[in-house]
């Protein structure tokens, strides 16, 4: 059957329930109604929505750092020494690939072996094999807002049993599942699983508990803005559909900063326009801006200097939240120790720049918003088209022929014929937009913006630039002329 | 592609075995589509078997198998020999990527794939123009 952009009907959330919490032994330990009471006992200040609409309201901006251990105290110690001495504001903890992919026996086997090795396996942290009663001493460890992190085609399970243990956002969402971690699912597949999993935030919401999905339309490596907006767009829609109140919507900074503070401007500004346009008027949109999207350069002073500088970017574009990446991210999976030190140089490039107002060259920022506004509209004014008003069957329609369209997708349904280089000022242009429905002004724009690099290095700007370009900064430059 | 000129030829792409590393690969691909060839792209995690059968169905004309997990010496053997026995005698197979862990000399990697039936082996920095140029000489006529 289609999937088409309904609220799910209370017996068709409660089959699909059943049939999630019986995934896993651990799942019979899920009920929605004690974990709502049990989230009602905690603060205000540990609920994910309510801090970051309160930094919306004040102009603050915070700090998130992710993290995944397998052992509960490890992970535990770890998040302490984050809240300590990283003074990091938000938590994230990565569940492991074994867990996302519902291999949960083998997941029990690895910490068993653990156990008796002493050594542990796992990349992340395991929640459905720890449960709900190990997973609240965890949660209850720290005083901050926590978000269970990772991407799956079906992330129904881990979603249940992090609410339920103290965890107050997620991250992933039906489109990037399917385009960027999985290979063969269908569109209608992820969605039909995020649907499941916005209903449940929907639900949690209506009983007086805010839960927050943090939507990301791609992975932003050499990818232009608009076309991880549109896809951005999209899942809002479908969570707005569920009854989802808070979201907070990524955007991956990829080096040019007039590009990337608009892009945190523009994404909010046409989601929003969305919502309304369809009838969501009471949702709240928060930005998170990732600090250096890119291939980090291996020396740990340089990556620092490079997630610094995203941190500047993510202050003039006014987001919510800044998510720290860690000096180490080029060398290894990080340490406590400089993922904190990596969070605290953040804090201070924060603290030192909030209270300037920083102006970039009005113009540019103006007309790259502008730009990035009518290319997002024009996808998804495409997309509403062809699923005549729904954005699910929409969504489904445009992928098959290229409407929606990824750079580096893992999903052999995906098109794939988009490509994107830098300009002369760093900023990603579209090489090739494929079978996106632009009109002549904004192919004319980017053709022209390539051109400028063209003219500069005195050569073609071809797929070989666009292999340099990949390793723009872990080279030691954002354009190699 | 240049309006309705005949395909140079048909190519089969993908990374074998669990690998994802896809953001090489998918370049490569524009590059030969603007070039001229057809590409059937079978992404990431492709086994030797779905290579194959894709080259059959396809009536392909090679194979570009691309390896970045260094595990090549373990996931290429054999590719040649089910080509063989599929029917496809002769089919030209392409290899690049971070093939092998460790210091070996590029002459001994080259060698050692070529005697597995591999038609062009090539080192990790090898520029896309290059490997346009060579398929298009290949299948030159």
């Amino acid at each position: 059957m289609a999937v088409a952009n309904k609220r799910l009907s209370d017996e068709e959330f409660g089959r699909q329930r059943e049939e999630v919490l019986s995934m896993w032994h651990t799942g019979a330990q899920v009920d929605f109604d004690e974990a709502v009471e049990f989230n009602k006992t905690l603060p205000p200040a540990k609920n994910y929505a309510r801090q970051l609409a309160l930094a919306k309201e004040t102009g603050a901006m915070l700090t998130r750092s992710d993290t995944g251990v397998p052992s509960v105290d490890e992970q535990t110690e770890y998040l302490k020494v984050l809240q300590e001495e990283g003074q990091c504001d938000l938590f994230g903890v990565i569940i492991d690939s074994l867990t996302r992919t519902h291999q949960y026996q083998a997941a029990e086997a690895a910490i068993e072996k653990s156990h008796r090795t002493g050594e542990w396996f796992l990349n992340g942290f395991p929640v459905v094999h720890y449960g709900v009663a190990t997973t609240r001493k965890l949660t209850g460890a720290v005083g901050r807002p926590l978000q269970i992190r990772g991407v799956a085609p079906d992330w129904r399970l881990i979603l249940e049993m992090g609410l339920a243990s103290g965890f107050s956002a997620s991250s992933g969402a039906g489109f990037i599942s399917f385009s960027q971690f999985s290979k063969r699912v269908p569109l209608e597949t992820t969605i039909r699983n995020y649907q499941y999993n916005y209903a449940l935030m929907g639900r949690y919401e209506e009983a007086g508990v805010p839960m927050l999905p943090e939507i990301s339309g791609g992975v932003g490596v050499l990818t232009p803005n608009s076309l991880l907006h549109a896809a951005t767009v999209v899942d809002a829609l479908v969570a707005a559909e569920q009854g989802v109140k808070n979201m907070s919507l990524m955007v991956h900074t990829q080096g040019n900063f007039v590009q990337d503070a608009a892009a945190m401007m523009a994404l909010p500004q046409v989601c929003e326009e969305y919502l309304h346009q369809l009838g969501y008027d009471d949702v709240t949109l928060s930005v998170v801006a990732t600090s250096w999207s890119g291939k980090f350069p291996e020396d740990p002073y340089e990556a620092l200097a490079a997630i610094c500088l995203g941190v500047v970017a993510s202050v003039v574009g006014r987001v919510q939240v800044v998510h720290v990446k860690t000096m180490q991210e080029a060398v290894t999976i990080p340490g406590k120790e400089a993922n904190a030190a990596s969070l605290r140089a953040g804090k201070i490039v924060v603290n030192m720049v909030k209270d300037q107002s920083l102006e970039l060259d009005h113009d540019a920022m103006d007309t790259e918003k502008r730009m990035q506004v009518a290319e997002t509209k024009a996808i998804v004014d495409k997309v509403l088209e062809m699923g005549e008003g729904d954005i699910i069957l929409g969504a489904v329609k445009a992928t098959e022929v290229g409407v929606l369209d990824q750079v580096f997708a893992t999903n052999q349904h995906v098109a794939g014929k988009v490509i994107g280089v830098r300009d002369l000022k760093g900023a990603v242009r579209y090489l090739d937009h494929g079978s996106l429905p632009f009109g002549t002004e904004i192919l004319e724009f980017h053709r022209e913006k390539i051109s400028e690099r063209e003219s500069n290095r005195g050569g073609v700007v071809d797929y070989d630039t666009v292999v340099q370009d990949l390793f723009a900064i872990s080279t030691g430059t954002l354009v190699q002329h | 592609m240049s309006g309705s000129e005949a395909p140079k030829g048909t190519l089969v792409t993908g990374l074998i075995g669990e690998d994802v590393h896809i953001a090489g690969i998918r370049i490569l691909e524009h590059a030969l589509r603007k070039a001229g060839f057809d590409v059937v792209a079978l992404g990431a995690q492709v086994s030797q078997d779905e290579f194959v059968s894709a080259a059959v169905e396809s009536r392909a004309d090679a194979i570009l198998v691309s390896s970045l997990s260094g595990h090549a010496d373990a996931l290429l053997p054999g590719l040649r020999e089910k080509c063989d026995e599929a029917g496809l005698q002769g089919i030209r197979l392409y290899l690049g990527g971070q093939l092998m862990i460790g210091d070996s000399r590029w002459e001994d990697v080259e060698a050692k794939f070529k005697e597995a039936g591999v038609d062009a082996v090539y080192p990790p920095d090898v520029q896309v123009a290059q490997v346009v140029a060579d398929l298009e000489a290949d299948f030159a006529g």
